[in-house]
């Protein structure tokens, strides 16, 4: 019955969604099929769409986590399930696999939607970039609905030689639970970076993303990008661990907070090779009745371990809102200049297009508080 | 038509202490008066006064410019009414790129592009390769002056206010600000107060009055370069004895 049901929701293109929905997806930075290497859409439990655009075929392989475990034996021995345990059931996902050397310009995108009131959308995804592959992934997580739960379970595995950018935009609502948990395997010479953008954050959302750089010469990069408002509660935080020789990590958080939001930013940084070095840098602002605590942590197990970490936290500076009314903005026009301007997208490393578009996400978002 | 900016009587407050006596101050139309005075003397006050900057509280007198009584207007309506302030030390705002402060300035929209003029205009403020950084960030002392004269001019002021232009900057950028200054002066007709430690800014700008502030208030008025001749002979401990202390700037 469940699978009669998913054949059911299946579509053939996005433009078949439901207006609705799709303007909430594309909020949440999904774009047109013609400007992505390919596409996942799941609508509440199910994949409902998964193609991968023809300049990319051989490339790569995006489908839903569950007919990737059917079609693929060892996915379950070599990457299912080796970094996040657990054996509970869940509401498929996505696979996305980046195939040994290709260079994927496009971004892949995958977008989670819950349409369904009071959904407890459980999902489990498995990203592989094999070896010397480079490629940009955008995932949008939203919803259409009222007091839905999202669980989303992702594993990476960043093979030798290989480059993954993996771009998160979150937006939810003010009665949304969000519990997110993801950890990243970094191999020889390869880098993963993980950017998280939460614009409309939900009543209560925690999560602790971790990059294990076990590699020489692995790197990991986490940039969180936060805008916090009304009574919404986050708990955010970015692990690496650096295992490789010569391993690198990095860790920017930008946190603005306002109404009676809490916001906690974690960072932890573990330096286990002699030769490995980290720097984690921390900021927020704050306005109203708002809460930031930042919590770095740098745990160095090794005597060459160069872990860093700077952290700043406050109101926006008088002296700003003062110089941009100077330049004939009002008060309100000017705190919204800099807010704009601290929740910087260029800090993510992304290509210039992916950008610009990641940029009119955050500008729109804004736009329409 | 009276006086572009007429000072009449200001004393101004900042947390309850008198930083400001019974200023009295006109700006005619077209004109440039500079405002000199040692450290700590309430120049800065004064522009900070002017433009309604936050905490600076007017408890006695009234400014008036362009004719309007703009005494209680809030910073951004003066500007608004065409009054550009350009800061001794502007902060830096991290993430706002100059481009788009500069868009800000010429009162543009974000998703607009600055005119060829107003890039050639960047150019020859040699801001160009700074277009994309942060306002102000890593910017060296001379760099900050020139995008804030810069920005000023694109705001295309009426009154242009100007901090200190010619202090911590080398000699090409004074001459380089100097002249676009003095330029958009005669090209528009509108009037500036210069605010100078040292006069450097005033072998390049046609200055028409000068006036010196010293603890609060103005001790005298008289031709620019007279007054700063006799600041560089005696000092500024020669304005506390000086018979010209206390003339109005009648001449």
């Amino acid at each position: 019955m469940q699978e009669e049901k998913d054949e059911d929701a299946r579509i053939t293109g996005l433009d078949e969604l439901p207006r609705e929905i799709l303007s909430a997806a594309r909020d949440v930075g999904a774009g047109e099929e013609a400007s992505r290497a390919g596409t996942f859409l799941q609508l509440d439990e199910s994949a409902v769409f998964a193609r991968v655009s023809e300049l990319f075929e051989g490339k790569l392989e995006i489908m839903g986590m569950r007919e990737a475990l059917e079609k693929y034996g060892w996915l379950g021995e070599k990457y299912f399930r080796r970094l996040i345990g657990g054996d509970g059931d869940f509401m498929d996902g996505y696979f996305l696999r980046i195939m040994p050397g290709a260079n994927v310009e496009l971004p892949l995108q995958a977008i989670m939607f819950i349409s369904k009131p009071g959904l407890k959308q459980r999902v489990r995804n498995l990203v592989i970039a094999e070896k010397g592959a480079n490629a940009r992934v955008i995932t949008g997580c939203t919803l259409s609905t009222n007091a839905a739960q999202h669980f989303g379970v992702t594993e990476f595995f960043v093979e030798e030689g290989a480059t993954l950018n993996f771009t998160m935009i979150h937006s939810w609502r003010e009665d949304t639970k969000v519990r997110p948990v993801s950890a990243a395997l970094v191999e020889d010479d390869a880098t993963f970076v993980s950017n998280y953008i939460c614009m409309r954050p939900a009543r209560d959302l925690k999560m602790y993303p971790r990059a294990i750089c076990r590699g020489r010469n692995s790197r990991a990069n986490f940039n969180n990008l936060l805008y916090v408002t009304g009574d919404s509660s986050l708990d955010v935080g970015s692990m690496v661990k650096l295992e490789g020789a010569n391993s690198k990590g990095e860790i920017i958080s930008r946190t603005v907070a306002m109404g009676r939001s809490k916001v906690i930013v974690r960072g932890r940084l573990v330096g286990d090779n002699p030769k490995s070095r980290a720097h984690l840098e921390c900021r927020g602002i704050l306005q109203g009745d708002a809460k930031i605590n930042a919590i770095p942590e740098l745990v160095a197990n090794s005597e060459g371990a160069e872990l860093s970490h700077e952290a700043a936290v406050g109101k926006i500076a008088e002296k700003e809102i003062v110089y941009l009314m100077s330049r004939g903005l009002s008060r309100d026009e000017a705190t919204s200049a800099i807010v704009r301007g601290f929740l910087d997208t260029s800090i993510m490393g992304l290509p210039k297009k992916l950008d610009e578009e990641i940029k009119g996400i955050v500008e729109t978002t804004l736009g329409k508080l | 038509m009276g006086p572009l900016l007429q000072i009449r009587n200001l004393s101004v407050e900042v947390a309850g202490e008198r930083l400001l006596e019974d200023i009295n101050f006109d700006v005619e139309r077209g004109q440039t008066n500079v405002i000199f005075g040692p450290n700590g003397s309430g120049k800065t006050s004064l522009i900070n006064a002017i433009m309604g900057i936050p905490g600076y509280e007017v408890v006695g007198g009234t400014i008036i410019f362009d004719g309007k009584d703009i005494t209680s207007l809030s910073l951004d309506e003066k500007v608004r009414l065409g009054i550009g302030v350009a800061f001794q030390n502007p902060p830096e705002i991290r993430g706002l790129k100059l481009r788009d402060m500069l868009k800000m300035c010429a009162r543009k929209g974000l998703k607009e592009d600055l005119s060829e003029e107003e890039l050639e205009l960047a150019k020859r403020f040699n801001l160009t390769s700074m277009l994309d950084r942060d306002v102000n960030f890593n910017f060296s002392g001379g760099e900050k002056k020139r995008s804030e004269i810069l920005q000023v001019l694109l705001m295309k002021p009426k009154l242009l206010i100007l901090d200190e232009p010619d202090s911590g900057v080398d000699f090409e950028s004074i001459v380089l600000i100097g002249s676009e200054i003095q330029s958009y002066l005669s090209r528009t007709g509108s009037s500036a107060i210069i605010v100078t430690h040292q006069g450097h800014i005033l072998e390049h700008v046609e200055a028409h009055r000068g006036a010196v502030l010293m603890r609060g208030t103005i001790y005298c008025y008289g031709k620019p370069l007279e007054v700063l001749d006799s600041i560089k002979r005696k000092g500024y401990g020669g304005c506390e004895v000086c018979k010209r202390r206390r003339t109005r700037m009648q001449e």
